[in-house]
């Protein structure tokens, strides 16, 4: 089985997903002829011709508008937004149109829509290539959100994101584009949308994260493993639906929770898991859930290390819940 | 429609009669030195990039007249608003190289602290607003701006700067729409280079280039030769007079081409032919004026290589400098997100110390 | 001399690796400040990398075709001048914090209860996991801390023996009943003469058959009978209300290895005294008991005679929902007054525990006495 990197995959089953079906099509700001500036795209255009894959006018809000057409009419467009901090020209097309098409038409329309768009901080990309706005769009019912950390679940949920019948926001972790590596089947397969994974069993603390942000949990974990904390991760892969049965079922077993996001502490989507957590597993909690987050700041350049939740700060908001 | 592109200085240097402008020759040679500057520190700045000194880097070579004319034809009352090609604006309005490279090591003294990547230039005292990175968002906020200065009656105008790839952005339209209706006093400076990253503009939009949306917008339209330091500086002069006199705001399509890759992360020569580069450096404004000055005895080999030396110190100096500066406090880290930090901020940053004790 | 080692720099956006494509400058080329050394290329760009300092190549560490992994050795300069013993831009390190002393949690079964209460354990030094929650889903409620037992000073020499499994229920059970239940205790000699003279018999008829017939199936018989009588003896109290059973599903507490068990001999209420001894035979030669011989009791009787160990009375612990618990001794001679003098006789002691919140001294002597009649005259057994 070859080893690929989150880049390699997601081309990969672009690739697979455009020669099986001639319904797809993708664009996005120089994701055409030049494969797009993170090369996710590449190759598309040269394969499937300038028709299905394009390079678009500068205009997030377009990409996102045509996309709906596009969609509404029968094809299924995977449009790329080229950073997440430049979908918001887009947030009015995917607020009010996209998430609420079939919603508001009763089913006779829909926006099966798929929105590609690498997020999230550690490459020293300042205010405007470091933001991981997810939360901006858990607000919204109607989308299914997406996060993940690695190749084989990149192959696996863009599949299952390009079956989906709702309209997708797929964010990428961009700070682990190529640093991350695993074994990816060359076969299709899907990895089930609203489905969290444990990646590691744990007695003491459940500690939930996603995107680049679980491998520092990772991390921070086989730490505590030599101290003597035995710490279970898990990785949502899935925002929303938010997969309630395994985190339940995993701080009603510790008793303990940690959850760890890059993005800014206020509103973060770590604040929904926990009143969810405090609602359900009430009686079992030993100490309040704790997240660690980014700070209510702007994401910054140069203070970048200071700013993101890392492996040390999660370890030590693991040591003070189990010390509470 | 056809739009005449205004043009006097050609490629080799020889000024069209039919120019009516005289240009000082101090301005002109405060312009060759600034375009100069602007080069060699741009190359400078991706060196550090490639030597893993510092982080991001971009250059405007190609375009240094572009905003270099521009700004000369402007007064230091006027506020501009770059997208991020212009460096040679700050420099012309005297910002210092140290300044400068202090902003590119986004260090402590990083007039922005360092919040933002290298490249984000700006300065209240010059009257440039900070950039930022996202494309067209600046062009509704020039034109509020001007209009805020026609309601208090100040003899100014705003320049704003965007590449033609910004003319496909919803805010381009807004932008040009709100300036028209409230004739706000904005100059609407286009550097129409070719190319948006990879994007050519045979796939950015369908009309010819962005002067006719200047025109289907109702606003006085302009198209220059950008390399062209006479047309540029006659056409900005123009415009400022129509803005000042409460005509209205002002488009101007300058037709240039980016010399350089579009930033430290981008390779062109993976979508374009290098020919093309070649052809256009011919055209170079830097090399027509030096032609021209040379021609007018302005100018010689010897000056030149002092310049060259002496910009090279400026930059060498600047450096260094840099290099021994300490990365920004940790309290600023939570300055200025509000007009005052919130008892939220205060309790995260105090949070944070627990990590970085030895910090301040 | 000093050698300056360059690494492949962060060239942006993520790229962790990158493969030599040329050398622009050979091993002994004299490099400038700044000039352009060896080209690289990135799944994102193709660059070409300058030198950072002024000096000689002196080693190249990957050659063009390799790939160069960001941060490791891509070639060495040797330097012209000394560099300034100024130390490269640090990226700040941080402080490791000081491992904290841990309070050691209690482990366990995870208890269900509330913040506040787990903080009221907490504070009284409770474990959770130890208290039998009487709240809604067996959740632990301040009540029960209250009545529970506070947690056990350890000291350093202590030998740890695992109380769990049979041995841990018990110690839960038990200190459940006593909690709940008022414990009153009865106690009385029975004359087991005649039972004596009768189970010799019996014994004979059980053994040509194979059953080797015990005192068991008389007191289990006995205790059936007395039921009929007095039904409040195999009763539940639940709140205000007392539950009358109508079997009697009776406990024989046994001793095995893993500790003590109740299984539980049921519909006694039915059978003959033929039927009770036939059925505890097969009850008690089980090899193993199902998880339903193991509940349903309705009282119990403990036979510690058995044992062997001596012993007169003893103070049994009532198995709740039931009330009340027998346990007998052996039959033993014993010296007893008998007109006025002083004899030896076949005695039976009988240690009775009863809930007194449903069967007063009244009733307990009454029972008590009723059962006894039974043995000493065991024809009424029959």
């Amino acid at each position: 089985m070859p080893e690929m990197t989150i880049i390699q995959a997601l081309n990969h089953t672009l690739h697979e997903e455009f020669a099986r079906d001639d319904k797809l099509i993708s664009f996005g700001e120089d994701a055409g002829a030049f494969g797009g500036v993170f090369r996710v795209t590449e190759g598309l255009q040269e394969k499937f011709g300038e028709e299905r894959v394009f390079d678009t006018p500068l205009a997030e809000q377009g990409i996102v508008g045509f996309a709906i057409g596009v969609a509404q009419n029968g094809l299924k467009p995977i449009c790329e937004i080229q950073f997440a901090d430049y979908i918001f020209p887009a947030y009015d097309q995917i607020v009010n149109e996209m998430a609420k098409m079939r919603y508001r038409t009763a089913n006779q329309y829909s926006a099966s829509v798929v929105v590609r768009t690498p997020a999230g901080g550690g490459i020293h990309g300042g205010h405007y290539h470091s933001q991981s706005p997810a939360a901006q769009f858990l607000h919204t019912p109607g989308l299914v959100v997406i996060c993940v950390s690695g190749p084989y679940d990149a192959k696996g949920l863009l599949t299952a994101a390009i079956e989906s019948n709702d309209p997708v926001i797929f964010f990428e972790p961009k700070r682990i584009y190529r640093s991350v590596k695993e074994e990816v089947p060359l076969e299709r397969y899907t990895v089930p949308i609203g489905k969290a994974d444990l990646a590691r069993q744990g007695t003491d603390i459940t500690l939930i994260g996603w995107g680049a942000q679980h491998h520092q949990n990772m991390e921070a974990a086989e730490e505590l493993a030599q101290e003597g904390i035995d710490v279970e991760v898990l990785n949502l892969r899935t925002l929303n639906p938010l997969d309630e049965p395994a985190i339940i079922a995993s701080v009603q077993k510790t008793g303990r929770c940690v959850i760890a996001d890059e993005a800014p502490k206020t509103m973060s989507f770590s604040a929904e898991i926990a009143a969810t957590l405090m609602e359900k597993c009430f009686l079992s909690l030993e100490a309040p859930v704790e997240r660690c987050c980014g700070l209510d700041t702007p994401f910054p350049h140069t203070l970048e290390h200071e700013y993101l939740p890392d492996a040390y700060k999660v370890r030590q908001a693991i040591i003070d819940t189990m010390e509470y | 429609m056809k739009i005449p592109t205004v043009a006097y200085l050609d490629p080799k240097g020889v000024l069209s009669r039919s120019c009516r402008t005289k240009i000082p020759d101090k301005v002109l040679l405060k312009g060759y030195r600034t375009m100069c500057l602007t080069r060699h520190n741009d190359e400078r700045m991706i060196t550090l990039q490639r030597q893993g000194t510092i982080s991001f880097a971009m250059s405007s070579k190609g375009e240094e007249c572009c905003a270099v004319a521009s700004a000369a034809a402007l007064k230091s009352v006027d506020w501009m608003y770059p997208q991020y090609r212009e460096a040679g604006i700050a420099f012309w309005r005297g910002m210092s190289v140290e300044g400068y490279v202090n902003h590119m090591f986004c260090n402590r003294n990083d007039i922005i602290k360092g919040r933002q990547m290298p490249n984000h230039f700006g300065s209240r005292a010059l009257n440039i607003v900070t950039v930022s990175s996202p494309i067209g968002t600046k062009i509704p906020h020039a034109a509020g701006s001007a209009y805020a200065m026609k309601v208090k009656k100040e003899k100014s105008v705003v320049i704003c700067y965007f590449g033609e790839g910004a003319s496909s952005e919803g805010d381009f339209h807004v932008g040009l729409t709100f300036a028209a209706v409230r004739k706000a006093p904005v100059i609407f400076f286009c550097r129409n280079n070719g190319y948006a990253i990879s994007t050519p503009t045979t796939s950015q939009f369908g009309s010819e280039g962005v002067a006719p949306e200047g025109i289907g917008h109702g606003i006085k339209t302009f198209r220059v030769d950008g390399n062209d330091f006479f047309a540029v500086y006659e056409t900005v002069q123009k415009a400022r007079e129509e803005c000042v006199k409460g005509k209205g705001p002002v488009l101007i399509e300058a037709m240039t081409y980016r010399l350089g890759a579009h930033s430290t992360s981008d390779d062109p020569s993976r979508y374009r032919d290098d020919k093309e580069c070649r052809k256009w450096e011919k055209k170079c404004p830097i090399l027509r004026l030096r032609t021209y000055l040379e021609k007018k005895q302005l100018w010689d080999e010897k000056k030149e290589e002092k310049l060259q030396k002496s910009i090279k110190k400026e930059v060498d100096a600047a450096i260094a400098a840099a290099k021994e500066v300490p990365p920004p406090t940790l309290d600023s880290l939570i300055e200025d997100v509000y007009f005052e930090p919130t008892p939220r901020l205060r309790e995260q940053l105090h949070e944070l110390k627990r990590f970085f004790p030895g910090d301040e | 001399m000093t050698t300056y080692t360059v690494t492949l720099p962060d060239i942006g956006e993520g790229v962790v690796e990158g493969e030599v494509v040329e050398w622009l400058k050979e091993v002994g080329d004299a490099l400038e400040q700044d000039e352009p050394v060896v080209v690289v290329m990135t799944d994102k760009a193709t660059v070409e990398l300058p030198a950072p300092h002024p000096g000689t190549l002196s080693k190249r560490h990957v050659e063009a075709g390799e790939t160069a992994i960001k941060d490791k050795p891509l070639y060495d300069i040797e330097l012209e001048a000394e560099l300034e013993s100024k130390p490269e831009k640090e990226v700040p390190k941080v402080v490791p914090l000081k491992k904290q002393e841990r309070r050691t949690q209690p482990r366990g079964a995870k208890a269900l209860a509330t913040p506040p209460v787990r903080k009221l354990a907490k504070e009284l030094g409770i474990d959770l996991s130890q208290v039998t929650g009487s709240g809604k889903d067996g959740r632990v409620l301040a009540e029960d801390l209250k009545q529970s037992v506070p947690a056990v000073e350890r000291r350093d020499d202590d030998e740890e023996v695992a109380w769990i499994g049979v041995r841990g229920m018990m110690a839960k059970k038990m200190s459940e009943s006593k909690k709940v239940i008022p414990h009153f205790s009865y106690f009385e000699k029975v004359d087991a003469g005649r039972l004596l003279k009768l189970h010799a018999n019996v014994k004979k008829e059980g053994d040509k058959e194979g059953i080797r017939v015990t005192y068991m199936p008389y007191f289990i018989r006995a205790l059936s009978l007395t039921i009929h009588e007095f039904p409040e003896l195999n009763s539940s109290l639940d709140g205000q209300t007392l539950l009358l059973h109508k079997h009697h599903n009776i406990g024989i507490a046994m001793s095995t290895e893993q500790g003590l068990i109740v299984p539980v001999l049921k519909d006694v209420e039915g059978m003959t005294f033929e039927e009770v001894i036939r059925n505890y035979e097969t009850f008690k030669t089980k090899s193993a008991f199902e998880p339903s011989d193991m509940k349903g009791s309705t009282i119990t009787i403990s036979n510690f005679g058995v044992f062997g160990n001596g012993g007169v009375w003893a103070t049994p612990i009532i198995n709740p929902p039931e009330v009340a618990i027998l346990a007998v001794n052996r039959i033993q001679k014993q010296p007893v007054v008998r007109k006025g003098g002083v004899e030896v006789a076949d005695l039976l002691d009988l240690s009775w525990s009863f809930d007194h919140r449903v069967i007063d001294g009244n009733l307990a002597s009454k029972i008590s006495h009723h059962f006894s009649k039974l043995i000493e005259n065991p024809a009424h057994l029959l």
